[in-house]
């Protein structure tokens, strides 16, 4: 039995219906499948499948957004290219009825004046033979429904948008939370990779030798490279190298002055950036500078905190904490307690200018004659304490004399004044003289004063 | 009980996924012996490439999916690939395919069909005309496709910037003896390699002594090929893909009008491009088994013969070609077998694409004057300098 047909006026109430259900549930998918439910309801009789089809990236290709039969209703995942579909329906919107060997459909393409918008493909159940007027009957229905899905292409436009600001918002986060974290570059890449999804990052900072030095990460590689390559030749890339290229590059400028930059791209793959990539990643980049300035500032901080800055030795709050730490784990220790002998001399004869002079070479020299895993401290003034981990007695003892020796044995030179200069040292162990902190220091101490009434220039341990 | 659900994207160039049938009614059915269910996907090649990368980059790619041979590198580079540690049937047609879809020692990719550049010819003019040559070489091809455009119809062909320029007119440089450069070393020529500009030469003057129309340079690939198979345009086309309407399986059909040549011969011999389409498993896949059980499947005669049938792909494992009784076939084998491939780089997507652009460029100034002057070498020398800028910043790729 051939089924009846459905005349104009009917259509156009059908559609104005679907339309409004598009208006109506503005959670994009719950306006879809209620318009697609509504239309298959109405079509069942005489169509088994209904496609609806998006062309909203104003591409070469359609999306397949939902299609739903007798089965369901379904989320669509297939891609179709424009270049295969007749220019009857892509430019010139023609409704059409098509009969191939696989059945039979008509093709509704969705219009907003010239510009294609996408289609409903409608699926005729076997039975069912569209009478000739159909298609024209289906004009009105196609009018109304292409203006409800070009308010929908709107609506998925501004949703893409809220979308990307919540990124910004999240990735932010995570820059904001990178100020502390030691190789900040490097984990910054991961998140622009993993969270972004370029092809490769690139953190760039020049030094003082006309180089820069460049971490690089690529997506799906764990590694980060290090490069180096002259400053003049980096710009001459990213000006020349990079015109075929999607790239976006940004200075990162620490107080006004440009330290180094970011360069992301689609170096491997050659994908265009979107406008809402390229909007993306410059509110990025506003915070990224804002990241490198504070991250800059906080290392200041930090250091400040940390090193005395005079002697480049750590500061007595540091060195306390770190002590504290490490006692817990090692099972023997040193303390060397030094100060030098007749510094208030020094000052008054000298100056203070020059005494600072000779406090800032003690430093070095003091560093220079320690493992990187001893930590030395100037306590103030003229006092330093060194902490020698897994050392015994009797190799603390030959720590201090080396010290010691290297100033007895190389007078300073300052202003061409040439200062013979002497130091005497205490020596605590842990555990055997103590195992707390302020005993072993407090015993250092002592040791020391024992060292100068032996008359200086010499080394006095607990034990001896 | 939840049944494993697999994810598997392949290419469809038809209007509607349901063209797919086959595809679907086969794998369906192996899955409903097995313990799973498919989520399809079917995605044209223009689309592919970015489809697949940012599904990566979402973390969601699906558990299979097809790729170009030219995309292995790039995508290995890029850990999207996983290793396929099953052994599967290895009975290649040719050599390069295994060497392509090998890393380090670890198949990444499974071979699946192949693509060729064929010179197809209109065997009624060629018989009309008193053209009797089997095959072609540089020269007899000239003097034909010259005759034929003077007193036919030209040779057909193109140069937009797009892949298809360069799978098509490559096989005339290598014929030429010309061979792609070692990129890792630097500093190297391609538009300005003497062999690489004689081949120019040769192609632009059959190119004008085939009195080939100007508005065909910039034609749609598309609209030559239909031309040509309409029998209205065009005397010979070279093709990548062998369209439906030229169904090599009815011989009744297409031997009076179309014919399959070898690609002229030169002084290196006669080779055609090669590519195709592999099946690749997603490094981020949880269910790698299945995904290598299917795979098992999709390449098996039994499949891969079905494909041959109903899309004009052809497969690249030999066994099936012993099972078909065809002369076309056969040739087609033969065409294969003497197929050369691109050279395997992380970067190749770059590389082609300034290759194909750089090529259309010196090709469209050539037209009138194929003779190579300053102005050419100029833009040979621009190319040459742009490809060789991008390995100046290759940061992060080995």
């Amino acid at each position: 039995m051939k089924r009846k047909s459905i005349n104009t006026f009917v259509f156009s109430m059908l559609a104005v219906k679907c339309t409004k259900m598009l208006y109506k549930y503005r959670k994009l998918k719950n306006g879809l499948y209620n318009m697609m439910i509504a239309m298959f309801k109405f079509f069942k009789p005489h169509f088994s499948e209904i496609f609806l089809f998006l062309n909203y990236e104003n591409k070469d290709v359609l999306k397949e957004e939902m299609y739903i039969n007798d089965k369901g209703c379904f989320v669509g995942k297939n891609i179709i290219s424009i270049n295969h579909i007749s220019k009857k329906i892509t430019e010139k919107g023609e409704i059409l009825y098509r009969i191939y060997e696989r059945g039979k459909d008509i093709i509704i393409p969705l219009m907003s004046g010239k510009k294609f918008l996408g289609i409903i493909q409608l699926t005729c159940r076997d039975d069912f033979e569209p009478p000739k007027s159909y298609c024209e009957d289906l004009k009105i229905m196609q009018e109304i429904l292409s203006q409800g899905i070009q308010y929908l292409i709107s609506r998925i436009k501004i949703n893409e948008i809220s979308g990307i600001l919540k990124k910004i918002s999240e990735i932010n986060k995570k820059f904001i939370s990178l100020i502390e974290t030691p190789n900040m570059e490097k984990r910054l890449i991961r998140i622009l990779l993993e969270e972004v999804g370029f092809d490769r990052v690139i953190i760039y900072f020049f030094d003082e030798n006309e180089r820069a030095i460049l971490y690089v990460g690529i997506f799906g590689k764990r590694k980060i490279l290090k490069y180096r390559v002259s400053q003049k030749k980096l710009k001459e890339y990213i000006y020349e190298n990079y015109k075929e290229i999607p790239h976006i590059h940004i200075p990162i400028e620490i107080n006004s002055h440009q330290k180094g930059g970011v360069i992301v791209d689609n170096f491997l793959t050659l994908i265009e950036f979107t406008d809402e990539i390229k909007e993306f990643f410059l509110e990025l980049a506003t915070e990224l500078s804002l990241l490198f300035e504070n991250s800059d500032l906080f290392k200041n901080i930090k250091r400040e905190a940390i090193f005395d800055h005079l002697t480049g030795l750590y500061r007595p709050k540091y060195f306390y904490d770190r002590i504290d730490e490490e006692l817990k784990f090692l099972e023997k220790a040193a303390f060397i307690y030094i100060d030098f002998d007749y510094f208030k001399e020094i000052n008054d004869t000298y100056g203070h200018l020059t005494g600072d002079k000779v406090l800032e070479i003690a430093g070095k020299i003091i560093r220079k004659n320690l493992r990187s895993t001893d930590i030395p401290c100037r306590l103030g003034g003229d006092e330093f304490i060194i902490f020698l981990p897994e050392m015994d007695r009797q190799k603390a003892i030959k720590v201090a004399n080396r010290i010691l020796s290297h100033f007895k044995n190389h007078p300073i030179t300052i202003n061409e004044t040439k200062l013979n200069l002497s130091l005497s040292a205490g020596i605590s162990i842990f555990p055997d003289d103590a195992k707390d902190r302020e005993t072993l220091l407090a015993l250092a101490d002592k040791a020391l004063y024992k060292a100068k009434e032996m008359g200086r220039g010499t080394i006095f341990s607990t034990e001896n | 009980m939840t049944r494993n659900k697999l994810k598997i994207w392949l290419v469809s160039e038809s209007v509607f996924w349901k063209a797919q049938t086959y595809v679907i009614d086969y794998a369906e059915n192996i899955s409903k012996k097995e313990s799973f269910t498919i989520e399809w996907r079917f995605i044209p090649w223009v689309n592919l490439w970015n489809e697949l990368t940012l599904a990566f980059k979402a973390k969601n790619p699906p558990d299979i999916f097809e790729i170009g041979s030219s995309w292995i590198s790039t995508f290995a580079e890029m850990n999207f690939l996983a290793p396929i540690s099953i052994p599967l049937r290895e009975d290649y047609v040719n050599d390069w395919t295994l060497k392509i879809s090998t890393l380090n020692n670890e198949k990444i990719a499974v071979p699946w069909y192949l693509d060729l550049s064929i010179l197809v010819g209109r065997k009624d003019i060629l018989t009309e005309s008193g053209i009797n040559y089997n095959n072609f070489n540089f020269g007899t091809f000239f003097e034909t496709c010259k005759k034929l455009g003077e007193n036919y119809l030209p040779l057909g062909f193109s140069f937009r910037p797009e892949p298809s320029l360069l799978h098509n007119l490559m096989p005339f440089f290598w014929n030429n003896g010309y061979e792609f450069p070692n990129f890792s070393k630097g500093n190297f020529k391609i538009f300005t390699d003497r062999n690489f500009i004689d081949s120019l030469l040769y192609i632009a003057n059959l190119w004008q002594n085939s009195k080939m129309p100007k508005t065909v340079a910039f034609a749609d690939y598309f609209s030559i090929q239909e031309a040509f198979f309409r029998e209205s345009g065009f005397v010979f086309f070279i093709t990548h893909w062998l369209p439906d309407f030229l169904n090599f399986f009815n011989i009744e059909k297409t031997s009076n009008t179309f014919d399959i040549f070898d690609f002229p011969e030169g002084i290196a011999g006669s080779y055609q491009w090669g590519g195709g389409s592999f099946l690749a498993i997603s490094s981020l896949s949880r269910k790698k088994d299945i995904c290598y059980e299917f795979i098992k499947h999709f390449i098996s005669d039994d499949f891969l013969i079905q494909k041959m049938k109903k899309e004009g792909k052809f497969s690249p494992y030999k066994g099936l070609y012993d099972k078909i009784d065809n002369p076309n076939i056969k040739k087609i084998k033969n065409l294969i077998k003497n197929s050369k491939t691109y050279p395997q780089h992380p970067l190749w997507f770059s590389i082609e694409k300034f290759l194909y652009k750089g090529l259309s460029e010196i090709l469209w100034n050539l037209i009138d004057n194929p003779v190579f002057g300053t102005e050419i070498e100029n833009i040979a020398k621009k190319w040459d300098k742009n490809l060789n800028k991008l390995f100046d910043i290759k940061w992060g790729i080995m």
